[in-house]
């Protein structure tokens, strides 16, 4: 529009000008031709194929500038020619991507669509699932946001179209939903606020109740637990502050002491704290092995996934070892491109570093020459670098579950005119160099065999059993194959969520209808799924 | 007598004088907390001069101390695999300026920002 109007008036002037050369003569004149017009005056930048100005040229050039921040006036072209110099220049695969004129699609958005590769992975999926952008102000509020609103709940969608299935995945300690009259881990939701949570297409009500916007909103939940007892759960909301790690235990087994931790995320600052707590605990206890259960951890701080890989590997193993190393494309071998800095790998820290636990606090080591960890779909990310990680530095990473999402990528958050843009920039390597795992990590026997098979068991998480006891499915499975070398022969019914979902669906009676739920959803979700289902 | 109490007195305000205003680089703190224009500021510095976004920090505790903490964010749900360890700034001064310092000779100039000697 602005560019439209900027030509108009140029042309305006010109033509003025030329009136004005015309008109200034006194002696007549023979009558003269005029020439014809001059072509419109094109403002902007010009596309041309394969050439890339630098992404500073078009930075913070807004179609409609935000008070108070450096943005410019400037016009949605300016715009799509920044997205398109930014991912040539930090895309991790700028070379698979399809040069196209910024002019030849209107909407930003929908040019960012464009702006990544097409190509797919060994199993058939997506390349790049992870290709996404938010409103800044949605990225900046949920940046900042110590607490949110919730229960103390975590509701898997196993399906959020009807017939929908929505189980409780588990509950937190000390919130509304982890007392004795909330919810409990394997329930289904059946009707919230009186609607019907399987059939119904009540997508407001349902989504409102599941994911409250405030505090001290009261709702009514009808349940079925997993001893198949229909309830009521009236439940009020409050400020929630996550717990990374939920649940501990130590086991005495014929064979020695075996610990658990079920840790839920490396995102917060104190997930810095409450691993190296845990893991002192287990220290403490003289646990001979550990079952560090990732089944819902979708990652985070990788720093952190360097300590817990740290804490469990031990010194000796790990002293002068890379637990990951960040890769950019060929465009920057050595330099983040970024930040501007040098690259320097990862290594597996020592100490606390400052998130949550002080710089002079030295972290505890198990020493272990094997780590059974707990893994589903929703194992992910930072997760995944820990799996990784370990194997770089040869010790024996057993999987229990399912395959893992298979996101050995990440991305640095860059806004530009009120959007943040989120688009794969690095890839990370352990010390062995290897970080090919984009159809995740699978246990022996599970999934499509497209992933980076390890040791392990394939179990699929149906919600049964408490965490951290001992007959815990999961746990159960990783008990047995540590006393024997064997898996569970009993068929457990698969339950898993649902992968490779769109990030906009089309059924309105979706529940991620919901922007809030979408993306949370997209996120968690559209991943790999090797497990059959 | 009158003489030599005027030269103490004098060297004394000569030691104060110079310690706030000596050019060697010390640490300092805000005279004031900043208001919103000036964090703004300050966190604009900051995050150019790390060259990302994602970061969490509290301007205003240099009106309090001579550290601030940086931290690298991980939203969950939306930023899963996070680069970055914390970052110790450490606010400095010297006759003319000052500036927040960093590991590996990170300078971040803070003009029009008034500091005092930390004690």
């Amino acid at each position: 529009m602005k560019l439209t109007l900027k030509t108009c008036l140029l042309s305006g002037l010109a033509t003025g000008l030329l009136a004005a050369c015309g008109g200034s003569s006194s002696s007549p004149t023979p009558v003269v031709v005029a020439p014809p017009p001059p072509p419109p005056v094109v403002t902007g930048p010009v596309f041309r194929a394969g050439v890339f100005d630098p992404a500073s040229d078009f930075k913070d050039k807004c179609e409609s500038p935000r008070a108070g921040t450096a943005d410019q006036s400037g016009s949605s072209l300016e715009e799509k020619f920044w997205l398109r110099s930014w991912t040539n220049e930090t895309y991790l695969w700028y070379d698979e991507v399809t040069d196209r004129d910024p002019g030849s699609i209107s909407d930003v958005l929908a040019y960012f669509e464009t702006q990544k590769t097409e190509a797919t992975t060994a199993s058939g999926a997506p390349k790049d699932s992870f290709h996404f952008s938010q409103d800044t102000a949605d990225y900046e509020a949920s940046r900042n946001g110590e607490a949110v609103s919730g229960y103390g709940a975590v509701f898997r969608l196993l399906a959020s179209a009807p017939p929908r299935d929505i189980r409780v995945a588990y509950t937190q300690a000390d919130t509304p939903a982890g007392a004795a009259d909330g919810f409990r881990r394997g329930d289904v939701i059946l009707t919230i606020d009186g609607a019907d949570a399987i059939d119904g297409n009540e997508v407001q009500t349902l989504n409102d109740g599941l994911f409250p916007r405030t505090a001290g909103e009261t709702h009514v939940f009808t349940v079925r637990g997993t001893d198949q007892v229909e309830r009521t759960v009236t439940i009020n909301s409050a400020d929630v502050v996550r717990d990374p790690v939920t649940d501990t235990n130590v086991v005495d087994t014929p064979t020695g002491k075996v610990g658990y931790i079920h840790f839920t995320t490396f995102s917060p600052f104190n997930s810095e704290e409450a691993i190296v707590d845990a893991m002192v605990e287990m220290d403490d206890a003289g646990v001979d092995d550990l079952v560090l259960d990732l089944r819902y951890n979708g990652g985070g701080l990788l720093a952190v996934a360097a300590q817990t890989g740290y804490m469990i590997a031990g010194d000796a193993r790990t002293s002068g070892k890379t637990f990951d190393r960040l890769t950019f494309s060929d465009k920057n071998p050595t330099i983040n491109p970024v930040t501007g800095r040098a690259l320097t790998p990862t290594p597996f820290y020592s100490t606390g570093l400052n998130f949550t636990v002080n710089t002079s606090v030295q972290l505890p080591e198990l020493d272990l020459d094997t780590v059974y960890i707990l893994t589903t779909s929703g194992t992910c990310s930072a997760s995944e670098a820990v799996i990784n990680g370990l194997r770089g530095v040869d010790v024996n990473v057993v999987l229990i579950g399912s395959t893992t999402c298979g996101k050995p990528y990440g991305f640095y958050p860059t806004d530009n005119c009120g959007e943040t843009f989120f688009t794969i920039q690095f890839r990370g390597a352990n010390d062995k160099g290897f970080g090919d795992y984009a159809d995740g990590f699978q246990p022996e026997g599970a999934g499509n065999g497209f992933g980076v098979t390890t040791p392990g068991c394939p179990v699929s998480d149906d919600f049964t059993g408490v965490l951290g006891d001992a007959d815990e499915p999961l746990f159960a499975a990783a008990l047995q194959y540590r006393e024997d070398g064997t898996c569970p022969t009993t068929t457990v019914a698969k339950a898993d969520a649902q992968t490779n979902v769109d990030l906009w669906p089309d059924n309105p009676a979706d529940l991620r209808n919901d922007p809030r739920i979408a993306l949370q959803e997209f996120l968690a979700t559209s991943r790999i799924d090797g497990l059959a289902r | 007598m009158m003489r030599l109490f005027a030269v103490a007195a004098l060297a004394t305000l000569g030691g104060i004088t110079g310690c706030a205003t000596s050019s060697e680089p010390t640490p300092a703190r805000l005279v004031v907390e900043p208001d919103g224009a000036k964090a703004d500021m300050i966190s604009a510095a900051v995050r150019k001069s790390m060259g990302r976004n994602d970061l969490s920090f509290e301007p205003a505790r240099l009106a309090y101390g001579s550290e601030l903490i940086v931290r690298p964010i991980a939203v969950e749900g939306v930023t899963d695999r996070v680069p970055g360890t914390p970052t110790r700034l450490v606010l400095m001064m010297d006759k003319t300026s000052c500036w927040l310092s960093g590991p590996e000779g990170m300078r971040i100039d803070l003009p029009d920002m008034a500091c005092r000697a930390e004690r």
